[in-house]
């Protein structure tokens, strides 16, 4: 009998061997169990918003019986749910027809003692779990530094700590474990009132309780940014310099990742798709993907398949290097796999020399866009439209706040003009300095 | 024990109204939200099924509101002892001497069939058919088409809502989803088109009508590659009927939403005022048969309705869930939505659409000089208090001396909220939903929704994001 109390691993062992016994002899299978809780409060002008207290867990199950392959999970751990989910999932793998990427990592391709190796990365915070009292404190030294800073309030301000344990054990002997922790702070900000509003946010994801920063800083952070838009306005449309702020750059190395996927590049869905060492970003740009940064955001010793993860320059010197690759893709394009099943881990542009405000300077007439709202952007054909605010930039300096514009181009053009500054700070799991794009369409008025 | 959630927790309702009781005690509102989801799905891409997948997510959640502050304690351990360890947590965090608010009024009016589409009638075998069916015929269609995606799923929710009160409510919620997506080469470029179908209802719309939906996401993509690059600036925009829609779900939708008032948004104070041409109106409703928007009660139990947000022009209703009422001194409308029980109420749209116009959306073609005319989108997004809203138009073209010329490339629209439906001056007789509906996205939670439109022209307000700029 399989009880509630069950831990992670005996319950992934008992339904991986209900699998096998219902499959026919030779079919592997792979079980992947999530355990997450989460403790979060709000405030809002000095009194408490909201209490948040959660423990979840489920569990997922695929069965391969040769190249035919189907998954199900639940989240009913009783001993007579696992064994229909084990039974389904194997009527189902049976109905599905055979696909090609229907793979599973044997022994040998898969890292063995990932427990150990996730040891250095050091990604979850074995102190005691916040209680209430100290989510809120944190919360209302947020508000409260916020609305030190004159016609300043805040619309929304939270503090979360989530913890999660993600376990995986197949057929073929891949077993792992890996433990992790996140405190985010964050809060909204609103200055000025009615129809002349403008908003702001801030936020911060540390796995550990001793990396954040001080609220104040965050709280003050936030205000100053809802302030200094103050008076925006929309600008003519023409052809301009774009500096895009390293809160927004990262966006754009979202979408570069996107275009190098290994299924998206053997499908023909990605505008990279034929730019295998070809000169993609500017000379002199380098973009890593390093997985082994302790207490990174994105950092993991393999992916979800169990391969092995190494840091990666994915780009050198503008050129192409590396597809992002899931063991599937790697077959289909007749490569080795690279650990990036799951995508990029911690993704970095490295800084360049010049510095931002140098940067600036240079540009006689163009924006320095600090956010951007829509998502649209094509990967088939790297056309870009966004819609975005920021500030004015004439003769080399910031002249005033605009909104109400978009900015568009197409990404293929847009990496090949990027020059980086000197300001990157590696604080999310996908890092940038500010950049500077140059021809770029802004609509406006 | 008649109700399948009963049955997981083996207790009657009945007997889990003292431990919401519990929970409760001197609180202004809370109650019990038990929830189970089954849902299934089938995927085909690049000419082969990558997935075929079935899931079982189930939990309660357990809200105890005193004032403005609520207290949530969430679990998937569906047990009374879960229940009670909640209950006693809940009545410690939120202390409170408040009255219990009035249970929800209003009569149901079903609007969808109370089955689950996960019958045995459209089995694994028949739904893998299907995918490989579309694919066949939209390669078969044009030789161009270089990739298929196509996304068969299905979901039912069943919910049960116990008050304190005794209020017990249940509903049962299905759900289907037909995606399908076409890139198509010519060997000098490359688009990709998509077009949905979703309803509140069993697979059976999806097998008899997936022909319009694959043939939908081919026109769209045939269009696109013809496309020249869109303008860039400020010029007369026409929305097409149905899909633009999305427009006033983001312009108008979210700044009406109870919680953004109360927080700041560019409404906040705007009642009785005009914030829209007149001749435009504006309703959210939760009643109409079948919708991907619609609901029999929202997930506080109360009944949805039809709310009217815009009359004529002038700022007439909120929308809001049972807090926000309660703070506003208003009625709830049955918005109170979550994504699931691992999530507290928020104030969500449902089906928010205008009302028809008289003119004939023909004529209103005809009588422009020069506008992007855009009839499909994928997506939008909006900054409340800042009042700034964006859409993505995917099928747009120029219109020129009252002609419909040439198609535009995709392109993000931008205008703000408090203007853009000021400029408003002519609106057609062509109302209608949106096929498929989306997913709205907001404080981290997603809910279905559906939004329509007649033809409007918009003189002016609106920012149309291409790179050609002359």
């Amino acid at each position: 009998m399989t009880k509630q109390t069950s831990t992670s691993k005996d319950i992934c062992k008992t339904l991986l061997d209900y699998a096998l016994n219902e499959a026919p002899t030779g079919a592997k299978a792979r079980v992947v169990m999530g355990e997450s809780g989460k403790k979060s409060v709000g405030v809002l002008n000095g009194k408490p918003q909201s209490y948040d207290n959660a423990q979840t867990r489920s569990v997922s199950l695929t069965v391969y019986i040769g190249q035919q392959k189907a998954s199900a999970s639940s989240e009913d751990f009783s001993d007579a749910a696992l064994k229909k989910l084990a039974h389904e999932t194997v009527l189902m793998a049976k109905a599905t027809p055979a696909n090609k990427d229907a793979m599973l990592a044997a022994k040998g391709q898969f890292l063995e003692n990932v427990e150990e190796l996730a040891k250095p990365l050091d990604l979850h915070d074995d102190g005691p779990h916040p209680d209430v009292t100290e989510l809120q404190d944190m919360a209302f030294a947020l508000e409260n530094a916020a609305k030190a800073t004159k016609g300043v309030r805040c619309k929304s301000v939270n503090t979360s700590f989530n913890y999660s344990t993600t376990t995986v054990l197949t057929s073929e002997g891949f077993n792992a474990q890996v433990k992790s922790t996140s405190f985010v702070p964050m809060l909204q900000t609103i200055a000025g009132e009615g129809g002349t509003q403008t908003t702001a946010y801030s936020y911060r994801v540390c796995r550990h309780r001793e990396d954040l920063p001080a609220m104040e800083t965050i709280g003050k952070e936030a205000a100053e940014k809802a302030s200094a838009k103050q008076g925006a306005k929309p600008v003519p449309s023409g052809k301009m310099t774009i500096l895009f702020d390293r809160e927004v750059s990262p966006d754009l190395l979202g979408m570069f990742a996107g275009a190098i996927s290994g299924m998206a590049v053997d499908k023909g869905t990605s505008f990279l798709k034929d730019s295998m060492g070809e000169q993609v970003f500017a000379k002199g740009i380098t973009l890593t993907d390093d997985p082994t940064i302790p207490r990174g955001l994105g950092s993991d010793p393999c992916d979800s398949q169990g391969i092995p993860t190494e840091k990666l320059d994915l780009v050198k010197d503008g050129k192409l290097q590396h597809w992002l690759l899931s063991l599937a893709s790697a077959k289909r394009l007749g490569l080795e796999p690279n650990g990036r099943g799951d995508g990029v881990t911690n993704l970095v542009m490295q800084p360049g020399t010049t510095s931002r405000d140098d940067l600036i300077a240079g540009v006689e007439k163009g924006i320095l866009v600090t956010g951007m709202i829509g998502h649209s952007s094509n990967l088939t054909t790297g056309d870009f439209s966004r819609g975005a605010e920021g500030f004015l930039i004439e003769n080399g300096k910031i002249t005033q706040p605009v909104h109400e514009i978009t900015i568009a181009g197409n990404l293929k053009d847009m990496f090949l003009n990027m020059t980086p500054a000197d300001d990157l700070k590696l604080d999310l799991s996908i890092a940038a300095p500010t950049v500077r794009i140059e021809g770029m369409t802004v609509a406006g008025k | 024990m008649s109700n399948p959630l009963e049955q997981k927790i083996g207790l009657d309702a009945q007997a889990l109204i003292p431990i919401v009781g519990k929970a409760t005690k001197g609180a202004d509102d809370g109650e019990l939200f038990v929830e189970n989801v089954l849902s299934e799905s089938v995927i085909l891409d690049d000419g082969e099924i990558k997935s075929t997948s079935f899931n079982n997510s189930m939990g309660f959640g357990l809200r105890r509101v005193v004032d403005e502050f609520q207290a949530y304690v969430y679990s998937n351990d569906l047990t009374k002892g879960a229940i009670e360890k909640a209950a006693k947590e809940l009545s410690a965090a939120a202390p409170g001497n408040g009255t219990l608010a009035m249970p929800p009024v209003g009569t149901i009016t079903p609007v969808y069939p109370e089955v689950s589409p996960l019958s045995a009638d459209y089995d694994l075998p028949k739904r893998i058919k299907l995918a490989q069916e579309i694919d066949a015929y939209i390669r078969g269609y044009d030789n161009r088409v270089r990739q298929v995606q196509v996304v068969i799923s299905a979901n039912v929710q069943d919910v049960l809502i116990v008050r304190p009160d005794g209020h017990v409510a249940t509903d049962r919620r299905p759900m289907v989803l037909l995606v399908v997506s076409v890139t198509m080469d010519d060997g000098t470029r490359r688009e990709t088109g998509r077009a949905n179908y979703s309803r509140r209802d069993g697979y059976k719309g999806i097998f008899d009508g997936w022909k319009a939906v694959a043939d939908r996401a081919l026109k769209q993509v045939d269009v696109l590659m013809q496309s020249v690059p869109c303008p860039a600036g400020e010029m007369p925009v026409i929305l097409g009927a149905g899909g633009s829609g999305v427009i006033f779900h983001e312009a108008i939708g979210h700044g009406l939403e109870g919680d953004s008032i109360r927080t700041g948004s560019a409404f906040s104070g705007m009642m009785g005022k005009q914030v829209a041409a007149k001749g435009v109106t504006i309703v959210d409703d939760g009643t109409i048969e079948g919708s991907r928007g619609s609901l029999n009660i929202d997930d506080e139990g109360t009944p949805t309705e039809n709310t009217t947000l815009i009359e004529d022009g002038k700022l007439v209703g909120y929308m809001n869930d049972r807090l926000n009422a309660r703070l506003h001194n208003m009625k709830p409308t049955g918005n109170g939505r979550r994504q699931s029980y691992r999530h507290r109420p928020l104030v969500r749209m449902r089906n928010t659409y205008m009302l028809n116009g008289t003119e004939n959306p023909a004529d209103i073609i005809k009588d422009t000089k020069r506008a992007i005319y855009a009839v499909d989108y994928s997506g939008g997004q909006v900054d409340t208090a800042a009042g700034k809203f964006v859409f993505q138009a995917t099928e747009a073209y120029l219109v020129e001396d009252g002609e419909i010329k040439a198609p535009v490339k995709g392109a993000t629209l931008i205008g703000s909220c408090l203007d853009a439906l000021m400029n408003i001056d002519r609106i057609g007789n062509d109302m209608r939903l949106e096929y498929a509906g989306g997913t709205c996205g907001k404080n981290g939670q997603s809910a279905p929704v559906n939004d329509g439109m007649p033809t409007v022209r918009m003189t002016g307000g609106i920012i149309v994001g291409g790179t050609a700029h002359d």
